[in-house]
């Protein structure tokens, strides 16, 4: 074999694809011609830049070339992935092709290198040397802080002790329900007067069907019989009875849906009263611990009702018997309104 | 020196002055380092720190006493360092944001790495945070450096935990590509490999 036959078959042969009779005559040319020799060498030898071989970094070449013409470099995916791999999070499918990317792509290397070391180095720079007499300012400067607090600083010492209670919000409701009732009124009589409304339009109804009755009737009187006249007055007379009966059971009716309603509004209005009274208490229990005179107990309604509640008793002259239940917490158990006000108002 | 932060904390709420001076040994470094993530120089950092402190000796009334307590003094000290930067009027400029100083930090006259004594590969990688955007910068200092979770950082900067995630990927490939960009042109930084 010549040189030029053995530079023919070089690539076939440190594929290993030649025939037997061929390669042994390739590596015999290979060892008597120096030249031929060295150009073998470097084929199979190691590059000192990658640590892979000639034939390894063709291979590369190759694949570069075919991503250049299909889909483009793959870096930027590698890439997108290499933090992930660095800390071991990828999938086993994703580690092995970046794996494969990275022993291909010299840059990327450099990359994942860097992810890698970035922890560690990162980590040692968490606390850092401020230099001597450090401690000693802050000390002399916090030191200069302890004096008496100003408003402000009270104000926002408070507010911080304040929503830490595990009963702000509850208070809050109570707070916001007395600027409700404040802002809307009481509800109770516009309900009530509504109930005498509606009294009054039934019975105006009513009444305008009665005063029709005889224009109804009068085209049936026959001159001289008076007979289907009369049948048709005493027609009229049971529609008038019928009427009036009627009317006073709509009425009925009417009264007994009102004074439901109303009495489900008289338990709210004592509620909201009760409410009152307690973010009344509450106002004063925050005064009180912001201006330094604390209590404890406060926001807690005494056991008697709230102190609202009793303050309308004394007013009211009302007093807490056998026919005004009081619940544990101290509110009205019963509606106040008394069994005889609806009779009242129909009269 | 051990130190039980919920009892230390609690003696510095009761107002023990050995106490409070053991925390602010406990805790300087680490708000020095993150007040210098903010500054400009030495100088500023050191002031920053002081004030945080200070900030966190008014405040010892409101201390969480749980686990909590870290993130809410590392978030505590950021804001700190953004309401000093917005005070501070270094150059004159149309837009004398907080932003804009934030995003500036890496073009300081002085050398902060050799101020703050750091050498080889931790002035190059600290360079290197110092060089990337506002935010990738703050998660990386929170998450990198500092050592909060995400759900820790995304708290501190009031971002959504999927957007700390997503960033600070990419944070970390910036820093990584900084820090090869910088170790090419200084050429000494891939040499001292190792070498802290």
């Amino acid at each position: 074999m010549d040189c030029r036959a053995f530079v023919d078959c070089l690539a076939d042969l440190v594929q290993g694809t030649l025939r037997v009779e061929t390669r042994r005559e390739a590596e015999d040319h290979a060892r008597s011609c120096s030249r031929c020799g060295d150009l073998l060498a470097a084929w199979t030898a190691p590059l000192p830049e990658s640590g892979r071989t000639a034939r390894e970094e063709a291979g590369s070449d190759f694949t570069r070339s075919v991503l250049a013409r299909t889909s483009g470099s793959s870096c930027s995916a590698a890439r997108d992935l290499l933090p992930g791999y660095a800390d071991g999070d990828l999938e086993a499918v994703d580690t092995d092709l970046v794996r494969a990317h990275l022993h291909d792509c010299a840059a990327c290397r450099e990359v994942a290198s860097v992810l890698e070391e970035l922890t560690t180095v990162l980590g040692t720079l968490g606390e850092l040397d401020p230099g001597p007499g450090f401690t000693t300012g802050v000390l002399q400067a916090t030191s200069a802080r302890d004096r008496a607090p100003s408003l402000g600083a009270k104000f926002e010492a408070w507010w911080n002790r304040l929503v830490q209670r595990p009963r702000l919000g509850f208070e809050f409701a109570y707070a916001g329900t007395l600027l409700l009732v404040l802002v809307l009124g009481n509800p109770a009589p516009a309900l009530q007067a509504a109930s005498e409304r509606t009294l009054v339009l039934a019975q105006a109804g009513l009444e305008d069907v009665r005063a029709a009755l005889p224009s109804f009737a009068a085209p049936f009187d026959v001159p001289g019989s008076g007979q289907r006249g009369a049948s048709v007055q005493a027609v009229a007379a049971m529609a008038e009875s019928v009427s009036a009966a009627a009317r006073d059971a709509f009425a009925r009716r009417v009264l007994i849906v009102w004074q439901a309603a109303a009495a489900q509004y008289q338990q709210m209005i004592a509620a909201i009263e009760r409410m009152a009274g307690d973010a009344l208490a509450l106002l004063n229990s925050w005064w009180a611990s912001f201006t330094g005179n604390d209590d404890d107990g406060a926001g807690e309604p005494p056991a008697g009702g709230s102190r609202y509640q009793q303050q309308e008793d004394r007013i009211s002259g009302r007093s807490v018997g056998a026919s005004t239940r009081r619940r544990p917490d101290g509110g009205l158990a019963s509606p106040t309104v008394p069994d005889d006000a609806w009779s009242r108002r129909e009269r | 020196m051990t130190v039980d932060l919920p009892v230390l904390i609690a003696r510095c709420q009761a107002g023990d002055l050995l106490a409070w001076e053991a925390f602010v040994r406990h805790f300087q470094g680490r708000i020095y380092s993150l007040a210098s993530s903010y500054s400009r120089n030495r100088e500023d950092a050191r002031d920053a720190a002081q004030e945080i402190f200070v900030r966190l000796y008014e405040k010892r009334h409101a201390w969480p006493a749980d686990a909590g307590f870290v993130p809410w003094m590392i978030r505590t000290a950021r804001n700190v360092c953004i309401d000093l930067i917005r005070k501070a009027q270094v150059r004159p400029s149309a837009s004398d944001s907080s932003e804009a100083e934030l995003d500036g930090l890496a073009s300081g006259e002085t050398d902060p790495e050799e101020a703050l004594h750091l050498g080889g590969r931790k002035a190059l990688f600290w360079r290197a945070v110092r060089s990337l955007t506002r935010l990738n910068r703050e998660i990386i200092v929170l998450k990198e450096v500092q050592g909060l979770s995400i759900e820790e950082v995304a708290g501190v900067l009031a971002i959504p935990v999927g957007t700390v995630k997503s960033r600070s990927n990419r944070a970390r490939l910036e820093l990584a590509q900084k820090v090869l960009a910088l170790a090419g042109r200084s050429g000494a930084g891939g040499e001292n490999r190792g070498t802290v």
